[in-house]
């Protein structure tokens, strides 16, 4: 199997840095001149550099779930794990690579009993991990129950 | 309607020929729903349930043979038959592919039930209520004698 080492401590600097990425940005936005009228041309205020501590692990965690969302969206009612990995946001999700596994291995945390099909992308990304058992395929608590062992001994999910 | 299902889906839904019967879920889908089950989430994708000796294919040839397995074959209609189940199998044309969607099962009153993919089941009449952009049209309806409970 396959190790992923991961930057310890993400929780906290994905909480933080998330409110602190939509507190500036929301108010640099915010900020932007409206006056179209003027002679001069509009001055963009936003700053060309992110500030230091919108660190790659927050603007991942946020595009994952902008992603989920738009996931959930797009695949409708299908029954079919064709239709729904093939997707263009379970494609983007499964693109991200390696990075991305911590934050679905939290997500199936968060979805407790009733898990979303993560195993696909899982598999996939993980190169052909696949940690359910034979009598359990099918059913999803426990194959992500599964998952979720095999992440507390293959990865640091922070 | 107020489901979680998008309109688009099912733009022949509506409250005068559904039912909600549950709540949305992930715990199963449609052809294990249709065969009865409530625990599992059957596909052919090798990650999932799929019965034994049927092929891992999305097709029409394999979904057919995961309800003969069960005892089911195909018959004429759906019209309420005593002593009879009856299934009825969506599908859709992508190009030259017949793809299997939709797995629908007739209730005693002769209405039907049908798991929305990971959205509610629900009950409606007719059986092609359900028909639309997801899951097509009716292609087959499948029989079996009643089993003893």
């Amino acid at each position: 199997m396959r190790n992923f080492i991961f930057v310890i401590e993400a929780s906290k600097v994905v909480t933080v840095g998330m409110a602190a990425y939509f507190f500036i940005f929301g108010a640099a936005y915010a900020a932007e001149p409206q006056d179209v009228c003027a002679g001069a041309p509009p001055q963009l205020v936003r700053s060309v550099n992110p500030p230091p501590f919108v660190t790659e692990a927050v603007e991942r965690a946020i595009r994952f779930h902008r992603l989920v969302a738009q996931w959930h969206e797009e695949r409708g009612a299908t029954s079919l794990m064709e239709e729904m990995y093939t997707r263009p946001a379970y494609l983007s999700i499964m693109a991200m690579g390696p990075e991305v596994v911590r934050l679905i291995i939290r997500q199936l945390r968060l979805e407790g009993e009733n898990p979303d099909h993560w195993f696909v992308a899982l598999h996939y990304i993980t190169e052909g991990v696949d940690p359910v058992p034979d009598e359990d395929k099918g059913d999803l608590a426990r194959m992500s129950k599964a998952w979720l062992e095999w992440a507390e001994q293959d990865i640091d999910v922070g | 309607m107020s489901g979680s299902w998008p309109q688009r889906d099912h733009p022949h839904l509506h409250t005068g020929n559904c039912q909600i019967t549950s709540p949305a879920t992930n715990a199963y889908n449609c052809l294990a729903w249709a065969a009865g089950n409530s625990k599992q989430w059957w596909d052919p994708n090798g990650l999932y349930y799929w019965p034994k000796g049927v092929p891992r294919e999305v097709t029409l040839d394999a979904v057919l043979q995961v309800y003969e397995r069960l005892g089911f074959g195909i018959c004429v209609g759906g019209e309420l038959e005593v002593g009879f189940d009856k299934i009825a199998i969506f599908v859709k044309e992508i190009g030259p592919r017949i793809i299997p969607t939709h797995a629908a099962r007739q209730l005693e009153s002769g209405e039907w039930t049908s798991k929305l993919g990971a959205c509610e089941d629900i009950s409606h009449n007719p059986v092609d209520a359900v028909r639309g952009p997801a899951y097509g049209e009716v292609k087959y309806f499948l029989s079996r004698a009643k089993q003893a409970v």
